[in-house]
């Protein structure tokens, strides 16, 4: 089936801006009514790409410094925080998308 | 309907079983496969021939989705599923022992759809896309399970 959609639902996760080097770093932010499990979205997306990580009240920390995600909701809007180092620049690149996918589209599930 | 087929083969400095394991679990397809948004109702959770899941592609706006049943599990060896609706597609993923290394290579064979061949232009833009698809998934599998 295809489906051609102007305004797909996953679309309410946008990066605002994103800076590489040794390490990446990105921020986004969500809008959205309700403020989804975000511990949950992100720690079951490390988990299934077999990085191991702590997750805390408002952050996920990954192990062995490899950076974190953390999440600030003010209102009807999350602002998103990810920092990734020790990978190669194309392994951050990739955690970074696979991050975002799960963002924009594990709202889908929920709402 | 034509046919086509895409494949590329990549060293892996990693044991089969790792490049096996990474590889059949459907939901983390989205993490190397280039424009794949979603995947869900993974029905049952192992890996194993009669296994479904849902899937969602998305390109900027476009939005493919459809339904994909796993019809091979040979654990090292081989991993293979099909698209069975949307697009009809076979993609089968072989793992060869190389020392300590792995030999992966992906072959996706597909239908070739008049429409898409009308929306790119030419068959031959749609398969050299299809291509350096296959290249790209092969080369991020690399990554994520080397570096």
């Amino acid at each position: 089936m295809i489906r051609l959609r102007c305004l797909h639902p996953g679309r309410h996760v946008w990066r605002l801006w994103r800076r590489s080097g040794h390490a990446v770093e990105e921020t986004w932010i969500s809008l959205r009514r309700i403020p989804p499990d975000w511990q949950k979205i992100f720690s079951s997306t490390l988990d299934l790409i077999w990085l191991p990580n702590t997750p805390q009240p408002g952050y996920i920390q990954l192990n062995d410094q490899r950076g974190f995600i953390s999440w600030h909701e003010s209102g009807r809007m999350t602002r998103i925080t990810v920092r990734l180092e020790g990978f190669s620049a194309a392994k951050q690149s990739l955690i970074a998308t696979a991050l975002l996918k799960a963002a924009r589209f594990h709202l889908l599930e929920e709402e | 309907m034509p046919t086509g087929k895409a494949t590329h083969s990549a060293t892996i400095s990693a044991a089969p079983q790792k490049i096996y394991d990474f590889i059949s679990e459907a939901a983390r397809a989205t993490s190397f496969i280039p424009g794949l948004s979603r995947i869900h109702d993974v029905k049952p959770a192992s890996a194993q021939p009669g296994q479904t899941w849902e899937y969602e592609f998305d390109w900027f706006g476009l939005v493919v989705s459809g339904s994909s049943k796993c019809t091979r599990s040979d654990r090292p060896k081989v991993y293979e599923f099909q698209t069975i609706t949307g697009n009809p597609s076979t993609w089968t993923y072989k793992i060869e022992p190389q020392g300590a290394h792995a030999q992966l290579t992906l072959e996706v064979q597909y239908e070739i759809p008049k429409n898409a061949v009308a929306r790119f232009a030419s068959q031959p833009v749609f398969e050299k896309m299809n291509q350096d698809r296959a290249r790209e998934i092969v080369s991020n599998l690399k990554t994520m399970l080397e570096s």
